[in-house]
């Protein structure tokens, strides 16, 4: 009963006057910075961190929430009408979020994204709610070979985002692969295809490979290919007025996705951009028309929105119970609770249970804030594709900057920014489809780290691998999820 | 084609707008004060340890007024610290300075920058976190001596886990308290966590040891009752209450000590008297109220050097730490 007492009093700081305010300052703050291009929640939560100094610990928590899940909320907006995603964790909204956009459905699919989002953030709450003092323990229930089995299912899907022809599919995902092997190896300290330049050491960061290869890219192509009348109707808004029939088709990814993307939150070696790849996949395996994702699908944008919602909740799980972050958002997250004094930890539930629930009850009304705040508004905010397009393509190139220069303060990734960006557009014009380069990125340092780490402590035997059904499990759906699709077109053939 | 030729061509000259563009160098005084804010330089991300440590002590020098102008973080992320060594050194003011720890000792013994901890100026060292080895609660090991001989018996039982890469500082100590206990290089299997700093992976059982610092969270583990911490790796026994009872390495008959400090350095080439500027400041900070309260919410101890003491440290630190690099093979 003591989680009880917990909660009301949670809720009792959550709906104080000062909680709604926090939450309101938050989650405003974290949508107006999640909505434009290329600035994502790291940058909306370094930027709040000296605002904090000083403050209530559990206020400033619960605004800094705020700011977390409402960047997220609102970076999927400049994915679908622009092709720029502002985090890692909405790259998989434009697969489907942008081709409905430039079918002039733009105000159908930021409401989806917007109807998704918190669909996907209040099922988490209420999960986090009700199983907080269980998942601690599920948080740590995956070893490397449960990971790299759980990576290895979402490299599968590989083919499955082709667009046609999988050879160019596997070249794009090795392309993919050989980016991410670049920097200090994390199992030897040895440096790998560094070049001996310093820029490399830690890696190429993400969004300057997501943001090259998918808002670059498009850009470019736009500026080329000017003259296409084709263009024209983008500018077309459509309405953001659902039907029951759309209803219906989102609500099954909407249900599923809440629960997957919760779960990979938890795992604090995943974290949301993986949930959101992973949700993806997933639903374009189940779907009956796996051929409309890409293209425009509902579903393909409700997946991965529900999901990256979920998870950037669930996520909060092994931030507050273990004081580890899932991803680099959380990272910097954990970096501000420290300075507040809050110490993370098994113990937290306990020692301050006003500040661990009424983070979890500030994300009711947050959510709830959100989508009042951003339903609304979607008619003004679609309203960035009537700016005349050698305005817009100038915004985004200069956002598209911003985002990365603020995030590393490094001359040298505006270079790579725009070196992955003629890549995206040679891609492009290649028909090499940018999604498994991105795909083989994500997954593929967690990948080969974990799969490591694991043949180093079962001392090479591939027994570790066999011997454990969490393992055994994945390992055999990532091997059907290869023959199944083959052994369909096999049929049909006779 | 043109047409992307130029597009590209535009991208370069707003490119390389935004560049760097280097600064003046102040001359020198017998009583030098800055004349401009301070730049206050984390050669590392936003959220990482050199810039929350950047972060809390620019906080309390502003807050505490110990400085006329004003102090502000920037970050200078990437090559474990060498891209913001080198933005440093290639702008040589004495108004930005910045913070470091023992990481910058491993990182440029390993080769990672062109430049040396002899290239820079030590100011003031501030804080220290202490190494530590701990075990799941129901492990059989209670303590240090313990653990050292069941490993030496069968070593291909154990697995390590840190958060740091081999030859960073989670993967050293333990080699250095491994060898001596006699136990051979070759025989040690270390896994690096690098997401989570190895904690999951002891809790669920995948590892037995975990190699990592005090102010890593693990002492919140331990008061869940989830681990036991085998020993610290300080000289002597730490005072604060919550951490007093841990054991040390040196009194289970170790002679190993790891610290990783916490401190802030200048430019290569300060003068005498923009060095006892900051290193007043420093001391100021060290000494202050707010300091203190932090360094108990970060499980960090007091550890105040100025600039003479800290240089003479920094070299005893290459000294030892660059034997183990070498048996480890990753000196460059």
């Amino acid at each position: 009963m003591n989680s009880f007492n917990g909660i009301i009093e949670g809720f009792q700081v959550a709906f104080s006057l000062e909680g709604m305010l926090f939450v309101a300052i938050g989650v405003l703050i974290g949508t107006v910075i999640g909505i434009m291009p290329g600035l994502g929640p790291i940058t909306a939560i370094a930027v709040m961190i000296p605002i904090t100094y000083g403050m209530d610990a559990t206020f400033a928590l619960v605004m800094m929430a705020g700011v977390y899940y409402g960047s997220i909320f609102g970076s999927s907006t400049s994915s679908i009408l622009l092709n720029t995603p502002g985090a890692a964790s909405t790259v998989a909204t434009t697969f489907d979020g942008y081709p409905l956009a430039q079918r002039g459905e733009a105000g159908k699919a930021l409401a989806i994204a917007a109807i998704a989002s918190f669909v996907g953030g209040t099922v988490a709450a209420i999960f986090l709610m009700l199983f907080a003092p269980i998942l601690a323990g599920l948080a740590v229930s995956f070893g490397p070979a449960e990971y790299f089995a759980l990576m290895l299912l979402g490299m599968t899907a590989i083919s499955s985002l082709s667009e046609g022809s999988s050879i160019r599919a596997f070249i794009s995902a090795v392309l993919g692969f050989m980016a991410v092997t670049i920097g200090i190896d994390s199992q030897t300290g040895t440096s790998r295809f560094t070049f001996g330049n310093v820029n490399f050491l830690e890696g190429i960061d993400f969004l300057v490979i997501a943001l090259g290869l998918f808002a670059l890219a498009e850009v470019t192509y736009l500026i080329i290919n000017r003259r296409d009348r084709s263009f024209e109707k983008i500018s077309n808004i459509g309405s953001i007025r659902l039907s029951k029939k759309d209803f219906k088709e989102i609500s099954g990814p909407m249900s599923r996705h809440s629960v997957l993307g919760f779960i990979i939150g938890i795992l604090p070696g995943a974290g949301a951009t993986i949930a959101s790849f992973m949700s993806y996949v997933t639903e374009k395996r189940l779907s009956k028309n796996p051929e409309e994702f890409g293209k425009g699908s509902l579903k393909g944008l409700a997946a991965p929105e529900t999901s990256t919602n979920a998870a950037s909740t669930g996520s909060f799980v092994p931030l507050l119970s273990l004081g580890i972050p899932g991803s680099g958002t959380t990272a910097v997250l954990l970096g501000a609770l420290l300075v507040l004094g809050v110490q993370p930890g098994p113990l937290l539930v306990s020692e301050e249970p006003s500040l661990f629930w009424g983070v979890i009850a500030s994300m009711y009304i947050g959510n709830i804030m959100l989508l009042i705040l951003n339903l609304p508004l979607i008619p003004y905010i679609a309203k960035v594709l009537k700016i005349p397009r050698p305005l817009l393509i100038s915004l985004v190139l200069t956002l598209c900057m911003m985002g990365v220069y603020v995030i590393s303060f490094s001359t040298f990734d505006l270079y790579l920014l725009l070196f992955f960006g003629v890549l995206g557009y040679v891609m492009k014009s290649l028909r090499f489809p940018a999604a498994p380069f991105i795909l083989a990125f994500v997954l593929g340092n967690l990948l080969e780290e974990n799969f490591r780490m694991a043949l180093t402590i079962s001392n090479g035997s591939w027994m570790v691998f066999l011997g454990n059904p969490v393992v055994l499990a994945l390992l055999l759906l990532s091997l059907l999820s290869i023959v199944l699709p083959n052994l369909r077109r096999v049929k049909k053939k006779i | 084609m043109r047409k992307i030729f130029i597009l590209i061509v535009s991208m370069f000259i707003l490119l390389t707008a935004c560049s760097q563009t280097a600064s003046t160098v102040s001359n020198e005084d017998k009583e030098w004060k800055p004349k401009r804010p301070i730049e206050m330089v984390a050669p590392a991300r936003a959220g990482g340890g050199w810039d929350t440590f950047a972060r809390v002590i620019s906080n309390v020098i502003m807050e505490q007024e110990f400085m006329e102008q004003s102090i502000g973080v920037i970050n200078k992320p990437g090559g474990t610290g060498a891209v913001g060594w080198a933005y440093i050194q290639k702008i040589q003011d004495p108004h930005t300075i910045f913070t470091t720890s023992t990481t910058m000792v491993f990182s440029m013994l390993a080769g990672n920058s062109q430049y040396s901890w002899d290239d820079m100026t030590p100011i003031a060292n501030l804080a220290a976190d202490y190494g530590i080895i701990a075990v799941r609660e129901d492990a059989p090991w209670d303590s240090l001596t313990e653990l050292m001989d069941d490993f030496k018996e069968n070593p291909e039982k154990f697995t390590v886990a840190g958060g740091n890469t081999p030859g960073g500082f989670d993967h050293v100590q333990f080699i250095s308290l491994a060898m001596e206990a006699g136990i051979q290089l070759e025989d040690i299997s270390y896994v690096t966590d690098q997401s989570s700093g190895g904690l999951p992976i002891l809790l669920n059982g995948t590892v037995d040891v975990l190699s990592s610092k005090l102010g890593s969270g693990v002492v919140e583990q331990y008061r869940a009752g989830e681990i036991k911490i085998l020993a610290v790796l300080s000289e002597e026994r730490l005072e604060a209450d919550s951490v007093s009872q841990f054991p040390t390495a040196v009194e289970q008959g170790y002679d190993t000590v790891f610290i990783n400090w916490r401190g802030v350095y200048g430019p290569g080439g300060m003068t005498e008297a923009q060095v006892a500027y900051y290193e007043d400041v420093m001391r100021q900070v060290s000494e202050s109220d707010q300091f203190a309260a932090i360094r108990d919410q970060f499980g960090w101890e007091e550890m105040f050097m100025g600039s003479e003491e800290y240089t003479e440290f920094i070299r005893q630190e290459v000294e030892s730490n660059s034997k183990i690099m070498e048996e480890l093979g990753l000196l460059n």
